[in-house]
């Protein structure tokens, strides 16, 4: 069994009478990418600043490399890696010069890459940081975290304003790091499709509770959208299936969308049904799950 | 660490400090009249240097904030860095101050003055008001650091908070008091001035460590 | 060794590298008892998670196509035919009658099927009697 490297139970942050999260239990092992996603004010950046020790929690635990992080001593506040998108170092400082300046927080300070990322992000020769431009000012902030050694990276869309090669290069560094021993990735972005190829795991939040959380694999083996031609009852696929959605297209047509497909049951509850002509059932990536979970629409039906 | 620290926090006190010590020990230097520890002018000054030095010391902005608190560096440490760069930079106007004097630089500006070189011993009594005014400044400042951040809603704090505030008006009330007695009364400042010298590192002490406990659990909203 | 994941099809990573890499076995791309990529390496090529990686190479050896050896590395099953012929029959009578229901559903008839099995199987063919063939 893997380290735990982030520990929640029912973690909840209220703010006067807005529940931002809402028992939230979460678990990050060693060697884990996690895809932290959510619509714009799901409560994924309170969460995120409740696992860095920047808010406190209003119930439930949180515990990172072990510890509270509003307890953690000098050397495991160095474990940790944070870029945020809010983030900015003082202005004054050329990329070169914060690299300089933040290395002296982190003893396992890799200047190697530090070198490298300063060329492939072009950074070398350009101004202070207040002249950078959005991207130019994202790359280094990304930089800086990613030559910590961390043992823990932790990125609030950190890509955001990020042109391709750049977020090819950064997602090449993050799977470098994952691929250390006992490290862990959290990592929380819309740009999904980057994160289809990079995260091993999802958690899903809306408005602050847990929707979905588990293994990417596993959830694009069963996640399945199913379009019926003839009529399909609900109760009729709840009975055999963990259903999502619902919704009579037209007169005749149903769709469907289930969280466990299998073959076998789809084949056998088609030939009862609707005939296996009349079905069809499409896989999904992670931007078709996302917004099929995520859409406030009155197909959804509760999740089990 | 602390080298990076210090990088950062230089490169926003600076240009104020600067300012403010130019002001300071131009007055000590250029002011006609005898220097005295009933100064309330040097008082003024220092206390708002003090205060404005505190406040710009431990500001951020939003963003760079959440950049500071994300280091490998515990907040205390950082609180300490801080508090001792404050520190250091009100000794070292004190001691300018007193080198200015002392060196009898005001005795060659004003050699046709009515007061020669015998005055120069006493004018180290501006360094009272300056030193007391200064460390009140600062200490209302850390105070006030509670207040800001103390402020977001939060119900727990808000009785913390209803107590500072009486004891911030009774701090303020009382240096007002203290330093009202003090100006009119020059020959038998001295007294006043231990007593004085007294309350005010006490004002020191608990509003150091309400800042410091404040610092240690504020939110980040960034 | 490379193979292309397609991201927008919404299969599993898992499920097209373990076909991409029997592929390359039964074509012999893939020579037995050759190393394959350590995980790292996989990693860094396809540019996927290593979690992802180790689950393709689980995969792999659980169904025999390759061996895990401790402290080693991966390295493609020396002898390929390690069942009798009637089990290997059973072994893929699902896959086959899946992909023959398809087909009847799509209006495909039994010479149309014929065709498209002797296409694939010579194109197989094909690529294991090319002389070149290395496994990278």
């Amino acid at each position: 069994m893997n380290r735990t490297i982030i520990q929640t139970e029912q973690l909840t942050k209220r703010f006067g009478e807005k529940i931002a999260v809402d028992g939230l239990d979460l678990r990050v092992e060693a060697g884990s990418i996690l895809g932290f996603l959510g619509a714009n004010g799901a409560g994924k950046t309170t969460t995120i600043r409740m696992l860095m020790g920047h808010l406190h929690p209003t119930g439930g635990t949180v515990e990172v490399l072990g510890s509270d992080p509003w307890q953690q001593n000098q050397s495991q506040r160095q474990k940790t890696a944070y870029v945020s998108e809010n983030m900015d170092i003082p202005g004054y400082l050329t990329p070169a010069a914060a690299i300089k300046l933040n290395r002296r927080f982190y003893p396992d300070w890799d200047q190697a890459l530090a070198e490298k990322l300063l060329e492939e992000f072009e950074l070398r020769s350009v101004g202070a940081y207040r002249s950078l431009s959005k991207g130019q000012k994202r790359k280094t902030c990304i930089l800086l975290a990613l030559c910590q050694n961390a043992e823990l990276l932790i990125m609030d869309e950190p890509a955001s304003g990020l042109d391709v090669t750049a977020r090819r290069t950064f997602i090449r560094q993050v799977l470098e790091i994952a691929c250390n021993e006992g490290t862990a990735v959290f990592l929380s972005s819309h740009l999904l499709s980057d994160l289809e190829r990079t995260v091993d795991r999802v958690t899903l939040l809306d408005e602050g509770r847990l929707i979905l959380n588990g293994h990417l694999e596993d959830f694009k083996v069963g996640i399945r959208k199913i379009h019926f031609d003839v009529p399909v009852s609900l109760e009729q696929i709840a009975e055999q299936f963990k259903v999502i959605r619902y919704k009579k297209a037209s007169e005749v047509e149903t769709v469907v969308t289930v969280l466990d497909y299998d073959e076998q049951r789809f084949d056998a509850f088609a030939a009862e049904h609707s005939g296996t002509e009349n079905a069809r059932c499409y896989p999904m990536n992670l931007e078709d799950m996302f917004v099929e979970l995520t859409r406030k629409s009155e197909a959804k039906v509760q999740l089990p | 660490m602390n080298k990076s620290i210090l990088q950062i926090e230089l490169r926003k006190i600076l240009p104020f400090y600067i300012t403010a010590l130019v002001v300071i020990i131009s007055y000590v230097l250029f002011w006609p009249k005898p220097l005295m520890a009933g100064d309330g002018i040097i008082a003024t000054a220092g206390f708002l240097q003090g205060f404005i030095i505190t406040w710009i010391v431990f500001r951020d902005a939003p963003a760079v904030e959440c950049f500071l608190f994300s280091r490998g560096i515990t907040r205390q440490r950082l609180f300490w860095n801080r508090w001792w760069l404050v520190a250091v930079l009100m000794i070292l106007m004190l001691i300018i101050a007193a080198a200015v004097i002392s060196a009898g630089l005001r005795c060659l500006i004003f050699v046709n003055g009515p007061w020669h070189p015998m005055v120069k011993w006493y004018e180290l009594n501006i360094l009272w008001p300056l030193g007391l005014a200064s460390v009140a400044g600062v200490s209302v400042r850390l105070f006030l650091l509670l207040r800001d951040r103390f402020l977001k809603p939060d119900k727990m704090l808000s009785t913390i908070r209803r107590v500072w505030k009486y004891i911030l008006l009774v701090a303020a009330v009382g240096s007002a008091v203290l330093l009202g007695r003090v100006i009119p009364h020059m020959e038998i400042a001295i007294d006043y001035l231990l007593i004085a010298s007294f309350y005010v590192a006490g004002l020191l002490i608990l509003s150091t460590a309400t800042a410091r406990s404040c610092f240690l659990n504020m939110e980040i909203h960034t | 060794m490379y193979i292309h994941i397609d991201y927008n099809s919404g299969k599993p990573i898992l499920h097209q590298a373990v076909e991409q890499i029997k592929w390359q076995v039964v074509s012999g791309k893939l020579l037995p008892g050759s190393k394959l990529p350590s995980i790292r390496e996989m990693s860094r090529t396809l540019q996927i998670n290593p979690t992802t990686v180790v689950r393709i190479y689980k995969e792999l050896a659980h169904q025999g196509v390759i061996v895990l050896r401790q402290g080693q590395g991966a390295f493609v099953s020396e002898s390929s035919q390690k069942q009798s012929k009637p089990e290997a029959v059973e072994a893929i009578r699902d896959s086959v009658r899946a992909a023959l229901v398809e087909g009847l559903r799509l209006g495909l008839e039994k010479d149309d099927l014929d065709t498209l099995m002797n296409e694939e199987y010579h194109k197989i063919k094909a690529n294991q009697d090319e002389p070149d063939n290395h496994s990278d």
